[in-house]
């Protein structure tokens, strides 16, 4: 009896032995222990191609984008810089920043964030009147009231909704099911929306788009540069930066 | 006997904490002395070729990032088995020259008064560094991700994460989808031609 459990164990032993150490091994020889374990990390992040059911849909409005960017936003954004001051056009970008309180103070409160809520009102009324219109932003170089970022989309993942699938929309860019949604609502806390004139509508979100592109011109470009498939990393960062901001 | 062991153990938690302190330093001054370096290196280019500045950031990137690991990361468990030696020194290489081209035209427009640098963060041989970028409109924040080297003990980066996204993450799955459907060969030629289309390319 004896003889016999030994040698079940020695058998047990010599077969652990045998196989147990090719699978692990054969990576973690390579990698070692830490590299292993950060493999695990990163691993256990997003299984990216499983989750895109619109891919090829989604291609063609990235492929409609970049052209976009690059035949009529750059080169025009690129001229537009060339005349107009950096620091006039961070004034632009401030104004219509500042036109986004409603949205960022709804998210806020609705995430139950009320202090940043405060925050977001009081910056509101000092740069639209000290600030002119919000043009220039004297609640944080002087009060030091920093932003309060937040939008629907945010608002319904802190509520447990969750991304969906990516999305990319035409001429608004990436984008998932849930951050659609986000966009629908923020659309109606935009003050632009409710303006009578269609033109005038399309002429101030152009306008900001316009301004944001000449504020960082050549960063697209540099993206593609460092990228085979500028969709894939494109989407992947998207959702990281997404993630980031819901946690915040 | 038991007040010795109190002793013992109380020193050996005071100095616990030193050594902590001393590690979260070092990974620091890593982050610092590479930014520092790099910075310096592309506020000076006016008056270099591109050669020479590229070799010296090459060398700062060489030495303070871990390379080797990073090109491990970024295929992954799946994919790394699949080169053979020789493509995985290609590729380590081909990786590295990507990650300069894409991220090093940017960082040329800021100088060392943009950048701060925070404190190290972390434990059991892993550490992060914060770090911030400010220049008029921009807000850029990094997380500057180090492990301690086996081999040489020294802290060395493996990743970056900016405005939360991170490089390995974000080329992995690019890389992961690439090599699902294309085979070792073909994914490294399409890296040879990126790499060599962008060098030709004036940025």
């Amino acid at each position: 009896m004896k003889c016999a459990a030994m040698s079940c164990r020695g058998l047990t032993l010599l077969f652990l032995f045998v196989f147990g150490s090719f699978v692990p091994k054969a990576f973690s020889d390579e990698f070692g222990d830490v590299a292993a374990e950060l493999e695990d990390e990163f691993a256990s992040a997003v299984p990216a191609s499983s989750r895109d059911p619109l891919r090829p849909l989604n291609r063609v409005f990235f492929t409609v984008n970049d052209r976009l960017y690059f035949w009529v936003l750059e080169p025009v954004a690129d001229r537009y810089a060339r005349i107009a001051p950096e620091a006039v056009r961070v004034a632009v970008s401030r104004f219509f920043d500042n036109l986004g309180f409603p949205a960022r103070a709804v998210s806020n409160s609705f995430q139950g964030k009320f202090a940043r809520t405060g925050h977001e009102c009081a910056r509101f009324v000092v740069n639209t009147t000290v600030g002119i219109l919000g043009f220039r932003d004297p609640a944080e170089t002087w009060l030091e009231i920093e932003p309060a970022p937040e939008d629907f989309g945010q608002t319904l993942a802190v509520y447990g909704v969750g991304e969906g699938f990516p999305v990319v929309l035409p001429i608004l860019g990436p984008a998932n099911v849930r951050d659609m949604v986000g966009m629908v609502v923020d659309y109606f806390l935009d003050p632009i929306s409710y303006l009578d004139s269609f033109r005038l509508r399309m002429a101030l979100r152009g306008s900001d788009r316009l301004n944001q592109v000449s504020l960082h011109l050549g960063e697209y470009e540099q993206l593609k540069a460092g990228t085979l498939d500028a969709y894939t990393f494109i989407i992947s960062a998207y959702r990281q930066n997404r993630d980031g901001q819901i946690k915040e | 006997m038991k007040s010795v062991s109190m002793i013992a153990l109380f020193l050996c938690v005071v100095m616990g904490c030193d050594i902590r302190a001393d590690e979260a330093q070092e990974a620091r001054q890593v982050v610092k002395t590479a930014v520092d370096e790099v910075l310096g290196v592309l506020k000076n280019s006016a008056s270099e070729s591109a050669e020479v500045r590229d070799e010296k950031v090459n060398a700062v990137v060489r030495r303070v990032f871990d390379t080797s690991l990073m090109a491990k990361l970024v295929l992954g468990r799946e994919y790394w088995p699949r080169l053979s030696d020789e493509q995985k020194t290609e590729f380590e290489t081909l990786f590295v020259k990507q990650l300069q081209n894409s991220y090093l035209g940017k960082a040329s427009m800021f100088t060392e008064r943009d950048v701060v640098v925070g404190d190290a963060v972390g434990q059991g041989g892993k550490m992060t560094v914060k770090s911030e970028v400010s220049s008029g409109a921009e807000h850029i924040s990094l997380l500057y991700k180090l492990h301690r080297e086996r081999e040489t003990g020294e802290w060395k980066i493996y990743d970056v994460e900016i405005n939360d996204v991170s490089i390995i993450a974000s080329h992995r799955t690019e890389y992961g989808d690439i090599l699902a459907r294309n085979s070792v060969d073909e994914f490294l030629e399409r890296m040879r031609n990126k790499v060599t289309e962008t060098e030709n390319t004036p940025q």
